[in-house]
């Protein structure tokens, strides 16, 4: 009996610090909850909306000038919930992109919703583990890889409403965001001919994942048909080095955003590929929270947020002095850089088929290998945000 | 002897000093001693790895985001067998490619200058504030002065891993030098040893066990660095910190996972291959050296 | 004071040798001045207390340091093989093998490794160590080690052999031992050799002479011969009236050599 207490101690010590470890680590893995219950509003039927009789477009329509789904001023009319609520909500970064949103917190358009929203910075791939955890209840961002594996991996996220596209997406006398090519690097530099950016060197952050590389593809598609994306030599550069990348020659094409192609707008470079005509490519995402635990608080975001725009944010409100300055301040970039682009086509519809589209270009390029058929739109998207918002379904 | 017992005041204690458990059965408590170290070493790790297996398969932790180990030994031949950009085999390579290179040139630039600088007091005085400062400078921070200066493609990315592994070695094969008892130098002079005699039959030999552990230490580092260079810039999109950051990104679990493990199982092997050369090299040295 | 006729055949000739260093911006006098002569084949030990300079004598005749002052000449027919130094520590390299190392010398010289390997063998046997040719030097033991260093310094055939406290770092049996051997070996071939040691019953039993410095800066105090006939047994020697003599002479003088140097060292404390 005496002789095993010595050492049967040391042992049953060993143990319960490997289970004190476990249990440690074991916790840090599962998360709860992070918001306190909210008391649900109920959501309501889909009823018309005053104000919105136009408030809705032909899904399918991709044409070049389009024109967007519009309420009038101060439509829809505020519906306050019954207890106010916070969100928070993630942006990919502060850009002209997420005014709709930005703008509804600080021109008071939550708090008629009885709402308020607080803004974290955070790529939509990080954004949506949070999302489904219910650490952070929306999130703006682009299109891409995050999502469409967020559903393979069973998590709860949907694109609710779009975000903006180009005016002149498709239009090429106009200069504007898109791949941006140097011109020598084309046998006829006066004409550049499209069929040979196949043979030129592409600059992206994430190889040809970007969704970048993936509207200039299908854009150059219409003018090239049998482009070849897979012959496609993609130089691998950090965003903070490709214009230097463009400028010395290391790459040939990049795509510029905002106000980046302002400085490449120079006789030496041409624009190759505009974005898609009509198509945001970009979204608002919902998580599990307003998805599925308070629908009712989603549809009131989503109201203000379509009120936004149809207030301050329609046709070219580039020349409402208080809009530019209260987009300035939201992003943090002075007026005069931002006046020197010109207004977004704020689009809060989501085009049909957009995400399948995508998807096949990827499954085609070989950069989605995990699944062979696009994951159905049901799964990734869910319009019934901005029907409810506007009273119209079709 | 008289009957009467001697008194000792009562205050007194006896202090026993007896053989314990230990010393009463030797062997049977060294063996059984043994083997619970053994089993704790091999018992926790698959005790936590089969903790992570039944938590992601009972999904008390969402197995979408943290696959088990067995969804990931099946997603393996896949990531390998995969042609898309080389599929992992590529990764691997591409990695392994970085690491040989980067650690060979480190290495190489180390030894010269370590050794120099080691014999030499002249040189030491010259260099040695110099390279002092730059050691603290994180290596990875200056990738973006190394693309301007040498380019995008493989030559910055081998630039930043081979001055992290010079940093390493260069240090531990000046102070190895310098630490050679001054009494095996005394005895070659002695008898009449050259410079060149002296630095062949005597320092070298005398300073490879500790100029190992340095080489040692630097493989391990050198992993750890390509993968981090990998994470800001890896040309050709190939590379298995590359793979790391772009699964995480889009949401890819699985392929992180992976990823990680053969990173991690890299940098085992490597340091495995160095210090055994080291054995090979300087038989002679203690257990815990080269 | 009994002093050696000074000649210019001596086989070592120390004139007028100090070592001085800085230290911490002063100049301190370390030995000397010292004018000593050795003839051929006589056995010389020096001691002295801790820090009287005994070992940078003995490293000055052996070149591994300069005098500051003065001059050692060296009287010697291949300027080669002049010297050879067994050193307190052994200082024999892990990485050979016994007789790798006790070749080491010859290898230097560019000996050719089988004519290297014979003589080694032939010093190894005897010193006792002949079937450890092969042994690697983690398997010995200090005093094995310490044989092997003699060995070594042997196998050049070394017109001097200088020895630098060899035994102070062995145990009292193996150094009575090595003591014998040395004894042996040395009334065999006669060869001149200094000898440092802290010992001065050592001394008195090896050599031929005894020379005791002083305490900083050294100086030479006291040069005895050492009465006690050759060949020696370390066993009748130590028993010998004329080693008591000598040795309680011996004593005293050093006694009072660190007593002396106890004695500045705390006038020097109370002055500061």
């Amino acid at each position: 009996m005496s002789r095993s207490v010595a050492s049967r101690p040391r042992s049953r010590r060993f143990l319960f610090i490997a289970l004190c470890v476990v249990a440690v680590v074991f916790t840090g893995c599962v998360r709860g909850p992070s918001s306190a219950s909210r008391a649900p509003d109920l959501r309501s039927d889909v009823v018309p909306v005053s104000g919105c009789e136009n408030g809705r477009t032909d899904q399918t329509d991709l044409s070049v000038g389009r024109l967007p789904a519009r309420c009038t001023a101060g439509a829809p009319a505020p519906q306050p919930l019954s207890q106010p609520v916070k969100l928070r909500v993630s942006i990919a970064f502060r850009g002209e992109y997420a005014a709709p949103v930005l703008l509804a917190q600080s021109l008071g358009e939550f708090e008629k919703e009885n709402l308020s929203v607080e803004f974290v910075t955070l790529p939509t791939s990080d954004a949506i583990p949070q999302m489904s955890q219910g650490q952070l209840d929306a999130a703006v961002g682009g299109y891409d890889l995050s999502l469409f594996n967020a559903s393979r991996i069973g998590l709860t996220v949907r694109a609710v409403l779009g975000n903006y596209y180009p005016p002149s997406a498709g239009d090429y006398s106009v200069q504007q965001t898109g791949l941006w090519c140097r011109r020598d690097a084309f046998t006829t530099p006066e004409s550049p001919d499209p069929t040979e950016t196949q043979k030129l060197r592409w600059g992206s952050a994430v190889g040809k994942s970007s969704s970048g590389i993936y509207y200039a593809i299908a854009e150059l598609k219409k003018r090239v048909p049998d482009f070849n994306g897979d012959a496609l030599a993609v130089v691998n550069i950090p965003s903070s080095e490709m214009t230097t990348g463009l400028k010395n020659g290391v790459i040939d094409c990049a795509v510029l955003i905002d106000p980046v192609w302002i400085d490449f707008a120079t006789p030496e470079y041409v624009l190759m590929a505009t974005q898609l005509p009509g198509e945001p490519l970009g979204a608002v995402l919902f998580g599990k929270s307003l998805l599925r635990d308070t629908p009712a608080v989603g549809d009131a975001f989503a109201r203000a947020v379509i009120r936004t725009i149809n207030t301050y944010l329609s046709g070219d409100y580039h020349q409402d002095p208080s809009v530019m300055a209260a987009i300035a301040t939201a992003i943090n970039q002075p007026v005069a850089l931002l006046a020197r682009t010109s207004s977004l086509t704020m689009d809060w519809e989501i085009r049909q088929d957009t995400t399948t589209r995508m998807q096949q270009e990827f499954i085609d390029l070989d950069v989605i290998t995990a699944y062979e058929n696009p994951v159905p739109e049901e799964k990734l998207v869910d319009r019934s945000f901005y029907e409810h918002a506007t009273g119209r379904t079709n | 002897m008289s009957e009467q017992t001697i008194a000792t005041t009562t205050n007194d204690v006896v202090l026993k000093r007896l053989p314990g458990p230990a010393e009463l059965k030797p062997k049977s408590h060294s063996r059984r001693r043994r083997t619970i170290e053994l089993s704790l070493s091999i018992g926790v790790p698959v005790a936590l790895i089969l903790l992570w297996q039944v938590s992601s398969t009972r999904e008390w932790i969402n197995p979408g985001l943290y696959p088990s180990p067995t969804d990931l030994l099946r997603r393996t031949p896949e990531l390998f067998s995969s042609n898309a950009g080389g599929g992992m085999w590529g990764d691997v390579g591409k990695s392994m490619y970085r690491v040989a290179w980067g650690y060979f040139w480190g290495a190489l630039f180390g030894l010269v200058l370590g050794i120099w600088m080691g014999m030499s007091r002249l040189t030491r005085a010259a260099l040695e504030p110099l390279l002092a400062a730059m050691y603290t400078v994180p290596k990875l921070a200056l990738i973006g002065v190394f693309l301007l200066i040498l380019g995008f493609d493989e030559k910055p990315v081998i630039a930043v891993i081979g001055l992290t592994v010079f940093f390493f070695v260069w240090i531990q094969t000046m102070t190895a030098v310098m630490s050679v008892p001054s009494g095996y130098r005394d005895a070659a002079i002695s008898f009449g040893a050259t410079k060149w005699q002296l630095f062949r039959q005597v320092l070298l030999p005398g300073a490879l066990p500790q100029i190992f552990i340095g080489l040692r230490v630097a493989a391990g580092v050198t992993v750890l660095t390509v993968i981090g260079v990998e994470f800001v810039f890896a040309p050709g999109n190939q590379g298995l910190g590359y793979r790391i950051n772009t699964a995480r990104q889009i949401l890819d679990p699985g392929q992180m996972y992976v990823a990680i493990v053969i990173a991690a199982l890299l940098g085992v092997l490597f340091t495995w291959l160095v210090r055994r050369v080291g054995r090979m090299l300087a038989p002679w040295a203690k257990e815990d050296e080269g | 004071m009994e002093r050696q006729a000074v000649t210019s055949l001596s086989k070592i000739s120390l004139r007028g040798v100090t070592t001085r260093f800085v230290s911490k911006g002063d100049v301190v006098d370390a030995v000397g001045p010292i004018d000593l002569d050795i003839a051929d084949g006589e056995f010389v030990c020096l001691v002295g207390p801790s820090g009287c300079g005994k070992s940078t004598v003995l490293r000055m005749v052996g070149g591994l340091v300069r005098p500051s002052s003065g001059e050692i000449d060296l009287r010697v027919t291949d300027p080669r093989w002049a010297t050879a130094t067994v050193f307190q520590d052994y200082s024999i390299y892990p990485w050979k093998n016994v007789i790798e190392n006790v070749r080491f010398g010859l290898d230097l010289a560019g000996v050719p490794k089988v004519e290297g390997n014979r003589r080694s063998q032939v010093y190894l046997e005897r010193m006792g160590l002949g079937d450890r040719a092969k042994a690697h030097i983690s398997e010995l033991s200090g005093g094995m080690k310490q044989r092997v260093a003699i060995a070594r310094a042997l196998v050049v055939e070394p017109e001097i052999l200088l020895m630098d406290e060899p035994f102070s770092a062995i145990d009292a049996q193996m150094r009575h031992v090595l003591q014998d051997d040395l004894l042996e070996m040395w009334q065999a071939d006669r060869r001149t050799v200094l000898f440092v040691t802290h010992s001065i019953e050592e001394a008195i039993l090896l050599a031929d002479r005894v020379i005791m410095l002083s305490v900083r800066p050294g100086r030479i105090v006291a040069d005895r011969q050492v009465p006690i006939e050759r060949p020696r047994s370390a066993e009748s020697a130590r028993n010998s009236k004329e080693f008591g003599e000598l040795h309680d002479e011996l004593w005293e003088l050093m006694r009072r050599e660190v007593q002396s140097q106890l004695a500045a060292s705390r006038s020097a404390q109370e002055a500061s």
